[in-house]
């Protein structure tokens, strides 16, 4: 059997604070195959974000073990070539002020030590791929919110890792650019197929991304459903009208909206 | 707008002016209409005079200020900045030196003066520690708030790159704390001009501290306050500079 890229074996997360535990994510178990692109939604507090922050590294695991390839994490942090394999979108652009949007880019670069002229060369093809070649050289300050994200998003690709992890990464957006943003993530994955994890609350926006939907409940976070998407590819925003897609995404809607008022009751 | 920019830059260089003159003018006023004596308190334009006047005399004082001001400074920067690097990054550091940096730091340092001329004289030294004193705990605290201010979403930044303590400090924490370093800078100026004139009041015969005490001893109070005016443009001078290096370094807005 082919070994999934990515791998969570009975994760759990608990936040320990001085007044309380908090189980964010509880007996998390998922695989993923190489160049997927999933989703994982849910409300507020669900514990979507700390699934890949634990694959990254951000926050260790209390209990279980994630494993990329095949490889547990181990105990002790990651290593450089294990971080490599990953690119991490913020919810928020997270660019430096002092550098230009190309010296933001190019950070990973910096900082993962490569010094082929090939990856540098990759810099400026993602600058084009995203159309921000023309103001590479503006401050963060000086360009709009679309642009940083855009900035931000291939800031996290410029390493060429083979995993895109995103949380949230247009969820600050109008929605004019967050289509646009989601038509040119899509663009990336058919080009690069990359495994991708997006996170978000948007439901309709995981429908139109994905191939597969993790549903995520809170209190305690935990998956409570997976959902094939079957859409075909290349997918187009018109594609938000049809019965099918709207169907499908009133269906996971329920899933989501039954269990709330089932802790109402 | 851009004409109201230009007329506010104008503003904002005569304005200041215009109230210097002001304020003189009227004190000129007060002490030429009620005869006030020279020795309880000289017309502005009686000390300027002195200032011209007394100028070869003050020089080597002037100067002897402005070098252990300098020096304990350039010292302090550097000292303070790695200390507070050391304490932000390793808890441990952080929990045994901090009592003894805020002793430092609420103990008034005239107090401590006269022991460091019993221990180290009453030569150039003694001043410039004293100088440094002042300066350093000043900059470590600034720079340690700094340091401890980067937005967390910059140390996962950091952390999903694998970057180790050198990385980190360069890449994120030096440039986010610039601008808390340098108000640390900007405080430390005034601060190191006061502790430089504090140590020449209590011991030696240099320095314009030294200089004003001398002169307000004899009653002769235009000397006195031509020396005060002296160590006015030493500090704004060192406070100004340290400014206009900030605005050259921090271009980029927060």
């Amino acid at each position: 059997m082919k070994v999934p890229k990515i791998e969570y074996d009975n994760v759990t997360k608990i936040f320990s604070t001085r007044r309380q535990k908090i189980t964010a994510v509880q007996d998390f178990s998922i695989a993923i195959e190489d160049g997927q692109f999933v989703s994982i939604v849910g409300p507020s507090g669900c514990g979507k974000s700390t699934v890949i922050r634990l694959l990254n590294g951000i926050i260790p695991p209390t209990s279980g073990e994630i494993k990329i390839d095949g490889v547990p994490h181990g105990k002790k942090k990651l290593s450089k070539e294990r971080l490599k394999k990953m690119g991490f979108v913020f919810q928020e652009p997270n660019l430096l002020p002092w550098l230009t949007i190309k010296e933001n880019v190019a950070l990973p670069l910096k900082v993962f030590h490569m010094k082929e002229s090939e990856d540098w060369e990759r810099v400026d093809e993602l600058l084009n791929m995203v159309g921000l070649y023309e103001t590479k050289d503006a401050y963060p300050t000086e360009v709009s919110g679309g642009m940083t994200q855009r900035a931000g998003v291939i800031r996290a690709m410029v390493h060429n890792p083979e995993i895109l992890l995103m949380d949230e990464p247009f969820g600050s957006l109008d929605g004019i650019t967050q289509d646009a943003l989601d038509m040119e993530i899509l663009k990336v994955w058919e080009k690069t197929k990359k495994t991708i994890i997006f996170i978000t609350h948007n439901i309709d926006e995981a429908v139109l991304l994905s191939e597969k939907i993790f549903v995520m409940a809170t209190q305690p976070g935990r998956l409570i459903s997976i959902q094939d998407v079957h859409l075909p590819y290349p997918r187009e925003l018109e594609m938000k009208e049809t019965h099918e897609f709207i169907d499908f995404s009133n269906m996971i809607t329920n899933l989501l909206g039954e269990l709330e008022l089932s802790i109402i009751k | 707008m851009k004409k109201d920019n230009l007329d506010s830059k104008v503003a904002s260089i005569v304005a200041p002016i215009l109230l210097f003159i002001i304020i003189f003018f009227v004190w000129e006023l007060i002490v030429k209409l009620n005869n006030i004596p020279a020795w309880l308190l000289p017309a502005p334009t009686r000390i300027f005079r002195s200032m011209v006047v007394n100028f070869k005399d003050l020089w080597p004082h002037i100067w002897m200020t402005f070098r252990t001001i300098l020096v304990g400074y350039l010292i302090a920067i550097p000292v303070g900045i790695l200390l507070s690097a050391l304490v932000t990054n390793f808890a441990l550091l952080s929990v045994a030196l901090t009592p003894y940096i805020l002793l430092l730091v609420t103990t008034p340092l005239i107090t401590l003066v006269p022991l460091l001329m019993l221990w180290m004289g009453f030569g150039i030294q003694t001043r410039i520690v004293t100088v440094l004193i002042q300066s350093f705990a000043i900059i470590n605290m600034n720079s340690a708030t700094g340091f401890l201010n980067v937005p967390h979403i910059r140390h996962e930044l950091m952390q999903t790159l694998g970057a180790n303590r050198l990385q980190k400090f360069r890449y994120i924490l030096l440039p986010s704390a610039l601008p808390d370093v340098f108000t640390g800078f900007q405080l430390a100026a005034i601060f190191a001009t006061t502790a430089c004139i504090s140590a020449e009041y209590v011991g030696g015969n240099m320095g314009l501290g030294s200089q004003i005490i001398k002169y307000a001893q004899f009653l002769k109070t235009t000397e006195s306050f031509a020396c005060i005016f002296y160590v006015t443009i030493l500090g704004l001078f060192f406070y100004t500079g340290v400014g206009q290096i900030k605005k050259w370094i921090i271009t980029w807005k927060i």
